[in-house]
């Protein structure tokens, strides 16, 4: 792991400790910073996040929404399951902040029912 | 308790377990999401929040949370409004790191005399009503 400037809020912050995991670049050429305190965060809340999935969802989406909500909020979704039991569709979602100049940062990652609602950047439908 | 909050995406995630596998799935809120144990759809194990500064009313109210749980999402967003990083926050209200970090996973039975601290130095934050009102 590489020691670095955690940015957060699109400022280098006080979280001298953190550490960069990695940065992956995202088929748009967005490069996407991986920070242990956000893994950790969403580890802690989402057992089921590895970085593989993190990186693979990151490198190969089914579809990027920018959100409705904040324009410095990009879902990178790729769907795992297309008929579950009990929940339908399930997605794998990375959420990424956005920090300018063609940068950005994990924010979270988890598993979800819903696409929401917001600007399609990409679909991997309408590419085909 | 787990919560992060971020003001320039506006996303906060509270989380009330750790380890439990879950999934996202719509709550009849727009801006609210929440996570489900996977092995009983019955158990909530957190929430996501868009803009949170707009929802926090309905976070603070109408999810069942404990007065100690409304105190750490307060001080959370309060202190990430400001900027602030825990270390600071606990020096504001003259206590350890460890301590303030424990607030903020609602996990720390509050002395009487911390509580007043937090009145004071933030009596002006409106979202404290909610605890102390």
């Amino acid at each position: 792991m590489k020691k670095g400037h955690y940015i957060d809020h699109g400022q280098n912050s006080a979280y001298n400790k953190a550490k960069l995991i990695e940065a992956v670049k995202t088929k748009n050429g967005l490069e996407i910073e991986i920070w242990d305190i956000d893994f950790q965060h969403a580890l802690e809340g989402h057992p089921e996040v590895t970085l593989e999935r993190i990186r693979v969802t990151l490198k190969n989406p089914m579809k990027v929404i920018q959100s409705k909500r904040s324009n410095r909020v990009c879902l990178f979704y790729k769907l795992e399951i297309a008929v579950h039991p009990d929940f339908g569709k399930i997605y794998f979602c990375v959420v990424v902040g956005v920090l300018g100049e063609g940068k950005g940062k994990l924010e979270t990652a988890y598993e979800t029912t819903v696409i929401k609602l917001g600007t399609t950047l990409y679909d991997k439908e309408r590419v085909k | 308790m787990i919560i992060k909050y971020n003001r320039d995406t506006g996303l906060m995630y509270i989380h009330f377990f750790s380890g439990v596998a879950n999934i996202q799935i719509r709550t009849s809120k727009k801006d609210i999401f929440k996570f489900v144990a996977k092995a009983n759809k019955d158990q909530i194990v957190g929430y996501e929040i868009e803009a949170a500064d707009k929802n926090l009313d309905f976070v603070l109210n109408k999810i069942g949370l404990s007065r100690k749980q409304k105190l750490a999402v307060c001080m959370c967003f309060i202190r990430e409004k400001h900027k602030k990083t825990q270390k600071e926050f606990s020096t504001i209200i003259n206590v350890s790191e460890g301590t303030y970090k424990s607030i903020e996973r609602a996990e720390h039975n509050i002395s009487f005399d911390i509580l007043d601290i937090i009145y004071n130095q933030f009596k002006t934050e409106p979202v404290l009503q909610h605890v102390f009102g």
